[in-house]
């Protein structure tokens, strides 16, 4: 994908939330839970509700597991490995009335999603419907 | 037509005349396991999520417990959860306890048909939202003193009830 693809998303481009927490999903019913799609609470610093996701199109395994280890777990306070991911397609985004932003940093395929509503029950809803679309994959 | 199906029969229960040392480890064995099935049906999933919330309230009880900039799950919060632990109905399935990064434990119940139900108790409030099939969503907020909503309830008792009938005949 070259840098001006990476600046345009295709509703079949498949986009992936890494999940560190055991608790936000159920690895024998294969669920990933709502509360993983959880945009944190605006701050001075993010004043903007945001749910950090990658774009793996087109990129193998071993490569999307090396972008979580590199850019998310090394990144990370705790050094939490990644437990899998939840994959969604950009459709499924765009369908819960949402966007997915472009943000190359830290790496050229990060995104947030954003669009998120004011209201806390629309929040619920639409992460509820995220989760209903996602598909668990565990890290080998 | 429904049939409810008795699991055994009382005389089994009852039966307590051996005197060797086997037979009465046998009675008392029996008694404890008598007294575990007269149980309510829904006691196990309670007390095991009781000892959940009360685990995840410890492990998430300092601000940024996510590594990232979660806010701290307050004891307030933990005791919120249990109460409506308790009030749950008991012939629900159980429900999975999942910490938020706003310092509140959601409870998620979902089927093998992707329906799901996430329920959030904030500070004052219980925001809830169902999706039932893509096209059938339903969502709402009622405040946290009420406890479980009634719309809420019917939905979960229709979807996610662990009861299961059989049908005499079939």
């Amino acid at each position: 994908m070259s840098d001006s693809a990476l600046q345009e998303v295709d509703p079949q481009d498949r986009i992936s939330r890494y999940l560190l927490l055991q608790k936000h999903f159920d690895a024998r019913a294969k669920v990933v839970f709502a509360q993983a799609f959880k945009p944190p609470r605006p701050t001075e610093e993010f004043p903007i509700r945001q749910t950090s996701v990658y774009r793996t199109q087109g990129i193998d395994e071993n490569e999307i597991w090396g972008i979580g280890a590199e850019y998310v777990t090394a990144l990370h306070s705790k050094r939490w490995p990644v437990l899998g991911r939840a994959d969604l397609t950009a459709k499924d985004v765009f369908d819960a009335g949402l966007l997915i932003v472009p943000n190359p940093d830290p790496h050229p395929r990060h995104a947030d999603i954003e669009g998120w509503p004011g209201q806390e029950e629309e929040i619920e809803m639409k992460i509820t419907y995220l989760a209903r679309k996602a598909l668990l994959v565990l890290k080998p | 037509m429904s049939l409810a199906v008795a699991r055994t029969t009382e005389r089994i229960w009852v039966s307590n005349t051996g005197l060797s040392q086997e037979s009465k480890q046998l009675f008392r064995v029996m008694k404890g396991t008598r007294i575990h099935a007269n149980e309510p049906v829904s006691l196990g999933w309670k007390r095991d999520l009781y000892y959940c919330a009360i685990e995840i309230g410890q492990e998430c009880a300092q601000a940024g417990w996510d590594g990232y900039g979660a806010s701290a799950i307050a004891p307030e919060a933990v005791t919120k959860t249990l109460e409506l632990i308790a009030e749950l109905p008991e012939l629900l399935q159980a429900p999975y306890l999942v910490p938020s990064p706003e310092g509140y434990i959601s409870f998620q119940w979902h089927d093998s048909e992707r329906r799901i139900v996430s329920v959030s108790p904030k500070e004052d409030r219980l925001v809830w939202a169902a999706m039932l099939a893509d096209d059938d969503s339903q969502y709402g907020k009622a405040p946290l003193w009420k406890g479980w909503p009634q719309v809420l309830i019917d939905l979960l008792q229709r979807y996610f009830s662990n009861v299961r009938f059989c049908i005499a005949g079939s």
